[in-house]
């Protein structure tokens, strides 16, 4: 659309940007005064955005145990500095003489270490084991997720048969069904087979609710690529499989990580399913949800302190990779 | 690529969707026709389809299925309508200040559902800002009531699938044949008259997605009613589909009844998108 | 019996020891030989908590890994029924229960016997301080379920300055409470409602029947298991329930839940409540409120002049899946380092414990909690089958409040649901 260009519309249109960011932003930013704030503070009838003494005790009893004897602000500064030389290790990735996947490799193990050090170092509560549970659920649906759903996405974008329709039509019913019709069986089965509260159970279950969603974006982008691609590489005597992953995935990479940023949302999310196939190995929004009950006193402060914890990390992969997210967000709707 | 080949890539998908959607699905169907609840897990009694004609004759489940189609009739095109507004005046400012607002705009999308409705209550707590103007404004004391919560509800659902809609819209916007609009500036025509005329045809696929997957979405909507409605307090009436058929396994302990209710939601939304996966089924048929 | 008890109680209070307690925070377990996880699961309050921090002390022991998850009371017990139901391995190795659970989890065979166990360390833990009824309160059948680490009941808080302000005596029957929120007023603007109770999930609101019916004379069921709820006396108490909700919290009445009551008196912005004991000891925290000196406890109201009171005597336990993975005696040992005399003089500072050695230890409002006890109505049968009946309460009463239903329609709809339900499972004959 052309720009308007009368200045007074020009103010206009920036008033209600502004505003409708002080809407998104307006519920994170309340939590975030009051996960700082004393119990009493928190609790003030006359609301107190300012002129309150700030506290970092609930994120302390969030995330440890009990505070080091000695040393702690150490340890607390040295594990922040690694945690900010990874993130912009990441960041400026392209400009490290080296090539990008290695980096990449590297501050991922980086991260792996932290994860595996930083309970050797400080006593930390079970929150920190929630934390890792989600980690280990998110990735581990990540994962399995994208590679079948690559693999039936590439299928379905190339195969001209009345099956692929009926099972594409079938994925996009399955879309829709509400959870609970498939978690209630879920829970049975899980109970027969001895997999209830197992990282595996849950993983395999957001892979299949997930499946239907990724498959159909997936085909979305393997539809873009053209057919002379591989029909070239196969010429040249390598098979399907093998063509596919040298030549159409590194093409197709771009959508591969959208499609994944949304397997991560899901998986970072899921509140029903995890709550109702683990007893112990909880993510974090099932351990959150404890605030939740009207009965926890500190259902301010420490929730709030929780809140923001589960908030931050999902906060900083998005903005990292806020250009994929929103070519996911468009890719299968742009063309219809 | 020949039917061989296609199976072998598809194959492992395949198997998953059978193996856990498939199966379950027919799993739930047969449990919802037993006695089942927490003392007979490992062995429920085959009853016939007594669960299924209780649930019919519930009224709480058609009242919960009430307010799941209030929430998606008020819910859906108000975030349309607001999407697509703010698209538009996104697309107004310059690349860079873009990028910064979009990523303001994208926050209620990727927060937890969870803990986003749990930020949302904050500001309706005793101590909450939002409680405190309330009662300055209106001089009365503030609690929730069963409209409230309700609406609350359906806030949280726009203030959380907006952003959705607000960036799909902003992408076709990116798409729009800039002739077009050249041509009837030209013409002299009026801001509203080129939305009305050039804008709105050129979304209207976008529009049908978008109505598809927020009508999915709504229908199931859990986490924000579990955590509004203070663990679903019956005082404020606001369960949906899901919520309740969530009630009568965990709290009523009624697992044949829960299994029977959720057969008969997933009836329900299949009746709304069978339109819907018809005009999808002969698009593929036509495209291949 | 319980007289005796709480006759004690009181001596311990007078001439209780304060300022005994030794801060020794040490796990006293003895190392496993491999490496054992224990897990517990529960539900938070300001004692439960303390527990939970208690039993983390433990993970200083060579080979132990302590965790401890905690819910809100309803989520909780969701969990231990998903876990233990389908009778696989348990992910618990202890679990949080109260008297509404005992029968039904213990009936059920979900829970190890700890007979044997509580025999062996009798002497060592000095276990016959703990009141005799609340080993009853988890015994089903002879078999010893738990080992009673809270007591616990509903009694009355209070603003001493308001009711003098109002001129209001303590009231003794829940008529003398309407009364008095007639006095304060309804539409008082400087308070929230004149007085709460908990009517803000199925759960709570077959807590306060329950406490009501049975001061009424009523009782859940008769000998026979049939159901008696919906006899008169159970429409009395629904009625009464009603009255005092629509007397003292009006239009409001089914939202305060207990975090809202405890914040309410903690911020003077509320008269009076009807609160748990296990959460009286937030009233007199100095970190949360300046009203520690004017907030005064009172038992239980009756429900007429001559009724005993409408609170019962409630028990939490500490208890072991039958299918726990890990060593028995250990999980005890561990179970102990909570109920043990140096951790309940120190946990009586923020809840009632169990040990009667400890009483001395604890807050202003022990007095009233004891004669709750003392004078109301004890607490749920054990059998299994008043677990069905909770649930299905829990489900028609709220139907009450939202006015779908009188309470004479929701009880017997309750009972309908419960006759069908027992039949099915063997309890009763059609």
């Amino acid at each position: 659309m052309d720009k308007i260009r009368n200045p007074y519309g020009r103010i206009a249109i920036h008033v209600v940007l502004i505003v409708f960011a002080i809407y998104s932003a307006f519920p994170f930013l309340w939590t975030t005064l009051q996960s700082f704030k004393t119990f009493r503070d928190a609790n003030s009838r006359t609301p107190l955005f300012w002129g309150f003494e700030p506290t970092w005790e609930n994120y302390r009893e969030v995330w440890l145990r009990s505070i080091p004897e000695s040393g702690g602000a150490t340890i607390a500064f040295f594990l922040l500095l690694a945690v900010v030389l990874l993130i912009c290790a990441l960041l400026f990735a392209r400009y490290i003489p080296l090539p990008d996947w290695l980096v990449y490799a590297s501050v991922g193990l980086g991260f792996m270490f932290l994860l595996w050090i930083i309970p050797q170092v400080v006593d930390v509560s079970q929150f920190y084991d929630y934390f890792i549970n989600t980690i280990i659920v998110t990735v581990g649906t990540i994962v399995v997720s994208i590679s079948i759903g690559c693999l039936a996405g590439y299928g379905l974008a190339r195969y001209a048969g009345y099956v692929g329709v009926i099972i594409l039509i079938a994925a996009l019913a399955f879309r829709a069904l509400p959870r609970l019709a498939f978690i209630l069986p879920y829970f049975y089965i899980g109970s027969i087979t001895g997999l209830t509260d197992t990282h595996f159970l849950v993983i395999i279950t957001l892979v299949a609710v997930n499946q239907p969603f990724t498959i159909w974006m997936l085909r979305s982008f393997f539809m873009e690529v053209p057919k002379e691609l591989e029909e070239s590489a196969m010429v040249d005597g390598a098979n399907r499989l093998v063509s596919f992953v040298r030549v159409i995935v590194p093409i197709v990479w771009p959508g591969i990580i959208s499609t994944a940023l949304f397997s991560l949302l899901l998986a970072y999310n899921e509140f029903l399913l995890v709550r109702l196939l683990t007893q112990s190995n909880w993510t974090l929004p099932v351990a959150i949800s404890r605030f939740t009950g009207g009965e926890d006193p500190r259902h301010l402060t420490l929730a709030a302190a929780s809140a923001v914890s589960a908030t931050i990390p999902i906060m900083l992969v998005i903005l990292f990779f806020q250009k994929n997210l929103v070519k996911g967000l468009t890719a299968g709707a742009v063309k219809g | 690529m020949k039917r061989g080949t296609f199976f072998a890539f598809a194959s492992p998908s395949i198997i998953i969707m059978t193996l856990l959607m498939l199966i379950p699905l027919l799993m739930a169907i047969y449990l919802g026709m037993t006695r089942l609840n927490f003392q007979n897990v490992t062995n429920p009694e085959f009853i016939g389809l007594g669960n299924y004609t209780d649930v019919l004759q519930d009224e709480q489940f058609w009242r919960a299925f009430e307010f799941t189609a209030i929430y998606i009739i008020v819910v859906v095109p108000l975030v349309i309508i607001l999407g697509f507004v703010m698209a538009l005046i996104l697309d107004q400012v310059s690349i860079v200040t873009r990028g910064i607002y979009l990523s303001i705009f994208l926050l209620p999308f990727i927060i937890v559902p969870i803990v986003g409705s749990l930020m949302f209550k904050q500001l309706f707590e005793a101590s909450g800002p939002l409680t405190y103007l309330y009662q300055e404004i209106f001089e009365a004391r503030f609690r929730p009531t069963e409209l409230f919560v309700k609406l609350l509800i359906i806030s949280y659902g726009v203030w959380y699938i907006t952003p959705f809609t607000l960036v799909v819209y902003f992408a076709g916007l990116q798409t729009l044949p800039a002739d077009l609009i050249e041509a009837a500036s030209i013409d002299g025509a009026s801001w509203h008259r080129k939305i009305r005329h050039i804008v709105i045809p050129h979304v209207n696929s976008l529009t049908l997605f978008i109505l598809l997957f927020t009508i999915m979405d709504a229908y199931r909507v859990f986490d924000s009613v579990f955590v509004l409605s203070d663990q679903l307090n019956p005082i404020y009436r606001a369960n949906t589909v899901m919520t309740y058929t969530f009630q009568q396994a965990t709290l009523v302990q009624n697992l044949g009844k829960a299994n029977a209710m959720a057969v008969i939601t997933v009836i329900g939304i299949l009746i709304v998108l069978i339109p819907n996966l018809y005009i999808s089924y002969k698009g593929q048929i036509a495209e291949r | 019996m319980k007289k005796m008890i709480f006759v004690l109680a009181i001596l311990m209070l007078i001439v209780g020891v304060p300022g005994m307690a030794q801060e020794s925070n040490s796990c006293n377990v003895d190392a496993p030989a491999e490496s054992s996880e224990i897990n517990m699961i529960g539900w938070s309050f300001p004692i439960t908590d303390f527990y939970a921090a208690e039993l983390e002390l433990c993970n200083d022991v060579e080979n132990l890994t302590i965790n401890t998850q905690l819910l809100a009371s309803a989520d909780a017990q969701e969990q231990v029924r998903l876990a233990l139901s389908t009778g696989g391995d348990s992910p618990y190795d202890i679990v949080h229960l109260s008297n509404a659970q005992v029968g039904e989890w213990g009936g059920a065979g979900w829970l190890t016997p700890l007979n044997d166990l509580v025999e062996q360390y009798w002497d060592e833990y000095n276990l016959s301080d703990i009141p005799q009824v609340a080993w009853e309160g988890v015994t089903v059948d002879g078999q010893i379920y738990g080992v009673p680490i809270v007591s616990n009941t509903l009694h009355l808080i209070y603003r001493q300055d308001i009711f003098d302000e109002f001129g209001i005596e303590v009231p003794e029957t829940y008529g003398d409470v309407i009364e008095a929120c007639n006095t304060i007023g309804l539409d008082n603007r400087d308070y929230d409602a004149p007085f709460t109770i908990n009517l803000s999930a199925g759960w709570a609101w077959e807590i306060e029947f329950f406490q009501f019916l049975r001061a009424f004379g009523g009782d859940f069921l008769n000998e026979d298991l049939t159901p008696a709820f919906n006899g008169e006396e159970g429409v009395q108490a629904v009625e009464l329930l009603l009255d005092v909700a629509n007397a003292c919290m009006g239009e409001f009445g089914y939202t305060f839940d207990l975090n809202a009551q405890e914040v309410a008196m903690q911020l003077g912005t509320l008269p009076a409540t009807n609160m748990w004991a296990s959460r009286a000891a937030n009233m007199s925290d100095s970190e949360r409120t300046d009203l520690a000196d004017v907030i005064a406890y009172a038992p239980a109201p009756r429900v007429t002049e001559d009724s005993p009171r409408a609170g019962s005597a409630w028990n939490d336990y500490y208890a072991i899946p039958a299918t726990t993975t890990n060593d028995i005696e250990l999980i005890f040992q561990i179970i102990m380092e909570v109920a043990d005399e140096e951790s309940q003089q120190r946990a009586a500072a923020v809840g009632q414990v169990t040990r009667l050695s400890s009483s001395g230890f604890g807050g202003p409002y022990l007095e009233a909690a004891g004669i709750t006890v003392a004078e109301g109505i004890g607490i749920y049968d054990k059998h299994p089958a008043i677990a069905i009946v909770r649930a299905k309460l829990g489900e028609f009463l709220p139907l009450v409040g939202t006015g779908d239903m009188t309470p004479q329609e929701a009880l017997d709809a309750a009972a309908a649901a419960y006759i069908e339900e027992a039949t099915a499972q063997g309890y009763i004959d059609g």
